[in-house]
């Protein structure tokens, strides 16, 4: 009894593996795509180099960056009328001037996508959790402790102001200053189905010392909790990213 | 059923879910010695990130990792057959010796201390100058430099090759009784990477089994705090450079210790005058068992580190970092000022990254004894 129980089970099992294995080949091609979400940094009108350009700030102060990383998330395509909405999952992206550039949205459907949704940082369900979703890391530099979650954005650089000059160091985070970005396209993008479309995002370093909160690095230059974090955040929520083109 | 009966069928559920080709579907005659060593699944601790460093072309094997133990411990590695990589890497001091500088086996001081090997699988920059990028290549580094083993890695291989002991754990973890120096590097790295260290009381912390003391707890706030003196947040800055999980983000920093750099450190690697005077922020889990501090151990205490990063940091130091610049407790603070009681709070969170199970653990051990 024991033994034709104990064969019954391989058997089944065997069929369950074969099929599972198999699937995927015997279904025709979904009509599906990737769609590449390339970032492009600059200041001003000046393409980032970290460390070797001494760049001026919309207050007048020059500075230099050693180091630009942000998080990136929950990345959605919508389309003109609102009616088709692609999410990506697990969408945690780690963008960084010395890292990673760009990512592949994978399986969008084949539609008309009028607007692209982001946002910077992490949303208060992960930000608080130790957790390996996408670019997700309890170990990487935008880690800060599991109070406040991940910093979302980190600039850390020098400066040389009217009155002082030293380190520059913005570390953005805090659930309230997760922000999310609603980018129309400029033209609508119908994602081809050989993958090659692709979105080309704009950052501008620039930007997030002004609109609405001009910062002056004589007055902060440093920043981690407190209002300051916040003044910032209020400042990538306008110009700082921007959609150069979708193609 | 029979044990072996047990094994075809399994090879036979397995081999579907590699592959459809028609031949996959035939259940492969099973040969325990043909097929090779155990694969051995390196366990992710709960709270570690993902695991940054398992090279295909090396992948982790029971006789693999044995064969690393033993060569780990093997004094023939040396020239004089009188130290072996755990001369240096004692277990009982989470893998470090003690001293200021290593010493070599011709008893030359290195230029550098001997750094702890631990959850080296979640690293990707070796050694205090990030000079190498995995662990194969770096095991070469220590065996060859004459002031540390001082014996060529071929001299190294013919030594094992006469034993009567090396050429059958060769054959168990990679198929061939002729040692190669790549094998050994590549054993030594195994082993190396299952030297897992996540049973401290703050993992404990983490996972919610056995909370901190509030001394304790209050000292990893304030190590993970860059401090914020504008709104009276008080921080120890640690975690800027020593955050995360690892208790390292892997980065490399100038930290104040000097204005003029005898040891380059990553500038020698990279070329990179900016990088003059950085130093990889190590892990600090075990901190309180891998005495004498810094690169090249300076501090003999970690109430000397806390006084430095607090009291005599060196402003002046080019390409300080800026982390380390711009953090005080006082708003237009000239150093860190935080005070005595926040210092020993500090160091409180430090003795509970020991992980006493980590330097008992007998899989880690020398097989010799």
């Amino acid at each position: 009894m024991y033994r034709i129980r104990r064969s019954g089970f391989y058997v089944a099992m065997l069929a369950i593996l074969f099929l599972a294995a198999c699937k995927e080949e015997k279904e025709g091609p979904a009509a599906t795509t990737s769609v590449t979400v390339s970032f492009q940094h600059v200041v001003g009108s000046e393409p980032l180099q970290l460390d070797e350009v001494i760049y001026t700030s919309p207050a007048g102060d020059s500075y230099a960056v050693s180091n630009f990383k942000y998080f990136v998330s929950n990345v959605k395509l919508i389309s003109s009328a609102g009616e088709q909405i692609y999410v990506e999952p697990e969408s945690y992206h780690l963008i960084a001037q010395d890292g990673k550039t760009s990512f592949e949205l994978k399986e969008v459907p084949a539609g008309t996508y009028q607007r692209l949704e982001l946002s910077l940082g992490i949303d208060e369900e992960l930000n608080h959790r130790i957790d390996h979703l996408g670019d997700l890391d309890p170990s990487n530099e935008m880690v800060w402790d599991w109070d406040t979650g991940y910093k979302f954005l980190t600039l850390v650089g020098t400066y040389t102001g009217q009155t002082r000059s030293g380190g520059l160091v913005f570390h953005i985070g805090g659930d309230t200053n997760y922000r999310t970005l609603a980018l129309e396209l400029p033209q609508p993008l119908n994602p081809r189905q050989d993958g090659s479309s692709q979105v080309l995002l704009q950052a501008n370093v620039n930007e997030l010392f002004q609109g609405p909160n001009l910062i002056d690095f004589d007055v902060m230059n440093s920043s981690g909790h407190g209002s300051g974090p916040s003044l910032i955040a209020e400042n990538y929520t306008s110009g700082f990213i921007t959609v150069l083109e979708a193609k | 059923m029979k044990p072996i009966l047990h094994v075809v069928l399994s090879w036979a559920l397995l081999a579907p879910a590699f592959s459809c080709s028609p031949e996959a579907k035939e259940a492969p005659e099973p040969d325990p010695v043909a097929a090779g060593p155990t694969p051995y699944e390196l366990q992710r601790p709960a709270i570690f990130p993902r695991i940054e460093q398992m090279p295909a072309d090396n992948p982790l094997t029971e006789e693999g990792i044995v064969l690393g133990r033993h060569l780990f411990y093997e004094k023939r590695l040396s020239g004089s057959n009188t130290m072996s990589c755990g001369s240096c890497h004692v277990q009982e001091k989470a893998f470090t010796d003690g001293k200021a500088l290593a010493v070599g086996e011709l008893g030359i001081a290195h230029t550098r201390n001997t750094m702890s090997i631990a959850n080296l699988a979640w690293f990707n920059r070796f050694n205090w100058d990030g000079s190498a990028f995995n662990l194969e290549e770096q095991a070469s580094g220590p065996i060859e430099n004459h002031v540390e083993m001082n014996q060529h890695l071929a001299d190294a291989v013919h030594e094992l090759q006469a034993t009567s002991l090396y050429p059958p754990l060769f054959k168990r973890a990679f198929g061939s009784t002729t040692i190669t120096e790549e094998n050994v590097l590549k054993a030594l790295a195994q082993f190396q990477r299952t030297l897992v260290s996540a049973n401290s009381r703050y993992d404990q912390h983490l996972l919610g089994t056995k909370k901190l003391s509030a001394f304790a707890e209050e000292g990893m706030q304030l190590f993970m705090t860059h401090p914020e003196p504008t709104i009276r947040l008080r921080g120890g800055n640690c975690g800027d450079c020593h955050g995360g999980t690892l208790i390292s983000l892997k980065t490399f920093h100038n930290n104040g210790l000097d204005i003029t750099f005898a040891d380059k450190g990553l500038g020698a690697v990279t070329g990179n005058p900016r990088h003059d005077g950085m130093f990889k922020a190590p892990s600090l889990r075990n901190i309180a068992l891998t005495a004498p501090y810094m690169h090249d151990g300076r501090f003999n205490t970690l109430e000397e580190v806390l006084d430095h990063y607090n009291d005599h940091m060196r402003y002046d130091s080019p390409g300080l970092d800026p982390l380390i610049r711009e953090a005080s407790n006082e708003v237009n603070g000239k150093t860190l000022m935080l005070t005595e009681e926040e210092k020993q709070k500090i160091i409180a969170f430090l003795h509970a990254l020991t992980d006493s199970s980590f330097i008992t653990d007998e899989r880690f051990s020398d097989p010799f004894k």
